[in-house]
């Protein structure tokens, strides 16, 4: 008994230390999970493919790629490096 | 250096001195999802520090042992009645888009449009900034999942900040 889960990660190193059942990693900033503020369609994509992932039938403590990388500007790398908030 | 030994440094460093990740052995064995999607309760469990502004308190941003308290938001909460109070990202900014950490608004656009069954009648948020975790682990995550069950949520949406 249970209840299923989807997990976003941010940081795969540290999903792969707590090993999730199943968890889809997009390489956004921190506080910017979905997408950037105002980017609907990136928030909407992002969900819809937690959903589709979801129903799908995965190893436990698969991590999954997403298509999504922050190019905005240099804040996720900075954020890495604990030079950005 | 990978961000889990910069964080581990930092956190030793500033703020606890004998800080360590928690870690296991093993994966989480999924529960498969009992129906299509489209007929699913969901419910997000949020690590965004997300509170009711005026009714709950905010998270506790300056303690070095961090918070490990959640808190309900009722699924028909207006997005503006919701805070943040997070210490490791920029919640002014995140305010100005809710969705960005705690997309509740969008869950429930999905359902409108069909792409789920229901919103869960309550979410749940944490602070995600938790560096001691026996008592998360033993107490208040099995809580937060008995709320669940008792919510009849069919898939929960983990989500970080």
């Amino acid at each position: 008994m249970g209840i299923a889960t989807v997990s976003l990660t941010l940081v795969k190193e540290m999903t792969q230390l707590v090993k999730p059942s199943k968890a889809l990693y997009v390489q956004h900033p921190f506080g910017l999970t979905l997408g950037d503020v105002g980017d609907t369609a990136t928030h909407t994509a992002i969900l819809r493919d937690c959903l589709r992932h979801a129903a799908e039938v995965q190893p436990p403590g698969t991590i999954i790629d997403l298509p999504y990388v922050w190019t905005k500007d240099d804040l996720r790398e900075r954020q890495l490096r604990k030079e950005a908030h | 250096m990978d961000f889990t030994q910069v964080e581990k440094e930092f956190i030793r460093q500033k703020v606890l001195p004998d800080f360590d990740w928690t870690r296991f052995d093993q994966p989480t064995q999924p529960v498969p999802l009992p129906k299509p999607v489209t007929q699913c309760r969901v419910a997000l469990v949020a690590t965004a520090g997300a509170y009711l502004r005026g009714s709950q308190q905010p998270f506790a941003t300056k303690s070095p042992t961090g918070d490990d308290s959640f808190r309900i938001i009722p699924n028909e909460t207006p997005i503006e009645e919701i805070a943040l109070s997070h210490p490791g990202y920029n919640t002014r900014r995140a305010l100005q888009d809710l969705d960005c950490v705690f997309p509740l608004a969008l869950l429930n656009r999905f359902q409108k449009q069909g792409e789920i069954g229901t919103a869960a009648p309550r979410h749940f948020s944490f602070m995600g900034y938790i560096p001691q975790t026996e008592r998360l682990l033993t107490e208040i995550a099995p809580q937060v999942g008995t709320e669940l069950i008792r919510d009849q949520v069919d898939l929960a949406l983990l989500v970080p900040s």
